[in-house]
């Protein structure tokens, strides 16, 4: 049941999706790995949007070169875990939300442990490691995987729904080399928007999930394409390439 | 036969186009693309790799399927054949 306050709270998205659909929501548990450029806009926007709780993992610190788009840390949280940053920071914005904070790094051998319970895993990491960790975590479990990257002024996104998409091993077969990439705040708030915005659609069973389409970011052209996607037969991770 | 490229993101202005038809001889390979791209563009060194093969910060699909992995480029392509080329993104 939703509270007086709650009602009043999201009472002009209950006009978008209903009580029952803030019901969702509420109810939801979803995995975010990453507190970063795009964990931060995910976070922000699924708090407000009062997803029930959020189980964050992050195992950095702030620093001061985070701060061009790491919008949930600010000058006063320099040297702290960005977990306790964000869950600060995240209650400040609605104590409803519980937030739960794992100052973690994702390991193949403890990634499901870590996810247990969850409805729902988020991409907001920075390498292809853990990405596919979590993308074999999410085939395992039957989850949900709302995967986002980004370079500079360009990003992309994707949903993959286990047996009906193109998991992310499909799409990208090999990690691209390691290195630190350009990253203007701007295109997190942008693709971690979109991931927001599937997550929730997801919870609430509504509109046209991001499945097998990459969506495709230029924020210098201020354009958005979409590259179709296909299930690789053979793929390691959910094919027959997996032995 | 002919086959069209779709470019994104920073590709676009590497290429200086959003997409390019390129005719190919009955038979080619997703290699012999790279090489008739990397000579027309003159940006051999942003596709390719020392080895000749795709770099691996480069991400290129054939009808939604990637065909980036060495023996992948062996891939015959069809007259029609749309490829996307883009470049692998993994900040966040």
């Amino acid at each position: 049941m939703l509270t007086r306050d709650e009602l009043a709270r999201y009472k002009r998205q209950i006009a978008v999706f209903g009580e029952e659909g803030q019901l969702k929501l509420k109810r939801a548990r979803v995995f975010l790995a990453g507190a970063g450029g795009l964990g931060s806009t995910i976070a922000t926007y699924l708090a407000v949007a009062g997803i029930g709780s959020l189980r964050i993992a992050d195992n950095d610190v702030v620093t001061l070169d985070n701060l061009n788009r790491q919008i949930l840390h600010g000058d006063s949280d320099l040297g702290r875990a960005k977990t306790e940053s964000a869950a600060a920071r995240l209650g400040g914005l609605n104590a409803g939300v519980t937030v739960e904070a794992v100052s973690e790094t994702i390991r193949e051998d403890s990634a499901a442990e870590m996810i247990a319970g969850c409805d729902a895993i988020i991409d907001g990491l920075d390498n292809f490691a853990a990405r596919y960790v979590l993308n074999r975590v999410a085939l395992a479990k039957g989850l949900p995987f709302f995967h986002g990257a980004i370079h500079g002024f360009y990003g992309q996104a994707t949903t993959i729904i286990p047996g009906r998409t193109a998991c992310l091993r499909c799409i990208f077969p090999e990690a691209p080399p390691a290195a630190v990439p350009p990253v203007i705040g701007v295109t997190a708030g942008v693709i971690g928007c979109i991931q927001a915005t599937e997550v929730i659609k997801y919870l609430l069973g509504m509109g046209e999930l991001l499945e097998n389409r990459l969506l495709m970011w230029d924020g210098l052209g201020c354009r958005m394409d979409e590259v179709p996607l296909e299930k690789n037969p053979d793929c390691q991770d959910c094919g027959r390439g997996g032995g | 036969m002919k086959v069209r490229v779709k470019f994104f993101a920073a590709f676009r202005e590497i290429f200086g186009a959003e997409e390019r038809e390129i005719e190919l001889k009955s038979g080619a390979s997703v290699r012999d693309l790279l090489q008739v791209l990397c000579h027309r563009s003159g940006c051999r060194e942003k596709i390719l790799d020392e080895a000749g093969g795709l770099r691996r910060d480069v991400k290129m699909l054939r009808k939604g399927k990637h065909v980036q992995l060495v023996e992948e480029t062996n891939t015959k392509l069809e007259d029609g054949d749309v490829i996307t080329v883009f470049p692998a993104m993994f900040g966040g």
